[in-house]
């Protein structure tokens, strides 16, 4: 029986055959309608309107309803909050806030605007804090996304988020280091239903939340600055060497 | 290569809809092809795409990603049309991936491929719905893990664990360490 590596099972995807045959089929499908004479297809757009209102109208006689509970009817069906629901995603079971000493909160991670750079040098230039990086990293490891906070202002936020690539033996996989500046006595509320342990990373104490998924976080501050290391991959042991290079 | 307009009142005119076609049709008929397991399904739903694209064309927000995300965003939503009218996980049968008789390769190397693929195929379909997305986002229409990450709606972060161990969970199925 043959084995696979992550390297060769990349390969396949690569390699899987384009089996679409109808290409020009379709794409005189969708785009000789927009070659068509402008008069005639207002004509078109008109007759379509006219024909959904007539629609519409019945509809709403017939339900004996209100014309926008006939319109939402129409659109959604019965089912409107359990379609809309379905698209919600779970978010992840560790939440946490860095507070400082009057308990006010400096941070808010998961922020949603980013701006990427290609080379940590860039990061690290522009940056809003000295940003850190391990010493020591897994054999066959690389930067691989580099983003930085970007506030509504413009100005660069205090979250700086660094994900590595690595191999080992053919398996791809990422090590996340992100780093958060939290100002001075800061401290850490960590949010979570998954067990938490405490391990020193050099003479500083961490935190260390393993997911029922196999996905390893561990928290620390040094510095001024909350550091969050993650994989899904590596040990505990591996990940801590990583925490007390940086 | 499309390029993604730059500011939010630049909308996609036909032109540009017409290039996203010519570069990603092959992509997204692959990523439907091996998502649901079945030609058929996976032209109609390549059709479906882009003719939302047209139809939304106006409405699309340099602000909110790229051009290659919002064609996969569509994509995605309509899968989950599909899989909800089909029932979730519920798959046709798995056609058997078709090969173009290459002068480059000997038959026997190409019948082991068509198997290999084979094996691919079968592999992704009993993964979760996200892992398999994620993968083919990955794999097959060459987003990167922050783009995966707004195709999929969750954080950067959580992007790349679902890759991680999406792979790692196709890995073992493929090499028969777990249960099928």
């Amino acid at each position: 029986m043959s084995r696979y590596t992550e390297h060769e099972i990349r390969n396949l995807f690569a390699t899987f055959p384009n089996e679409f045959i109808n290409h020009d089929q379709l794409k005189a499908k969708l785009f000789s309608r927009q070659e068509e004479p402008q008069a005639g297809r207002h004509a078109k757009v008109l007759f379509r309107v006219a024909l959904i209102a007539a629609i519409f109208m019945v509809f709403a006689v017939t339900t004996g309803g209100t014309l926008v509970a006939a319109l939402q009817s129409l659109l959604f069906g019965n089912s409107t909050a359990e379609q809309l629901a379905s698209f919600e995603e779970p978010s992840t079971a560790i939440s946490f806030r860095i507070v400082n000493r009057s308990d006010r909160v400096t941070a808010a991670p998961e922020s949603s605007a980013f701006q990427s750079f290609e080379t940590i040098v860039e990061l690290q230039a522009a940056a809003p804090f000295p940003v850190k990086l391990p010493t020591h990293l897994p054999d066959n490891t690389a930067p691989d996304l580099l983003s930085i906070q970007k506030l509504p202002g413009g100005e660069y936020g205090h979250d700086v988020r660094i994900h590595y690539k690595a191999l080992s033996d053919g398996n791809e996989y990422s090590i996340g280091l992100f780093q958060y500046y939290a100002g001075s006595e800061a401290s850490l509320d960590l949010q979570t239903t998954y067990p938490i342990q405490k391990n020193n990373i050099g003479e500083i104490e961490g935190l260390v939340v393993s997911d029922p998924e196999g996905t390893v976080h561990i928290y620390w501050i040094k510095d001024e600055v909350l550091f969050e290391l993650f994989s899904g991959y590596l040990e505990v042991d591996t990940l801590l060497t990583i925490a007390e290079s940086v | 290569m499309v390029t993604t307009p730059t500011t939010t009142s630049e909308q996609l005119d036909m032109a540009q809809i017409r290039a996203l076609y010519e570069e990603y049709h092959s992509r997204v008929f692959r990523f439907f092809r091996l998502h649901t397991g079945t030609k058929e399904w996976a032209e109609e739903l390549l059709s479906a795409t882009f003719e939302r694209a047209i139809a939304n064309r106006r409405r699309f927000n340099a602000s909110k990603g790229t051009l290659e995300v919002w064609l996969f965003t569509i994509a995605r939503n309509l899968l989950r049309d599909y899989f909800r009218k089909a029932g979730k996980h519920r798959h046709d049968a798995l056609d058997a991936a078709s090969h173009i008789i290459s002068a480059e390769k000997a038959p026997d190397e190409q019948a082991m491929l068509q198997e290999e693929h084979r094996q691919l195929a079968e592999a992704l379909r009993l993964l979760p719905d996200r892992d398999r997305t994620a993968i083919l986002l990955k794999h097959i229409a060459g987003l990167r893990t922050a783009e995966i990450a707004k195709v999929l709606q969750v954080t950067e972060k959580n992007a790349s664990v679902i890759l991680a161990r999406g792979m790692k969970k196709l890995r073992a199925i493929m090499n028969e360490e777990v249960p099928k």
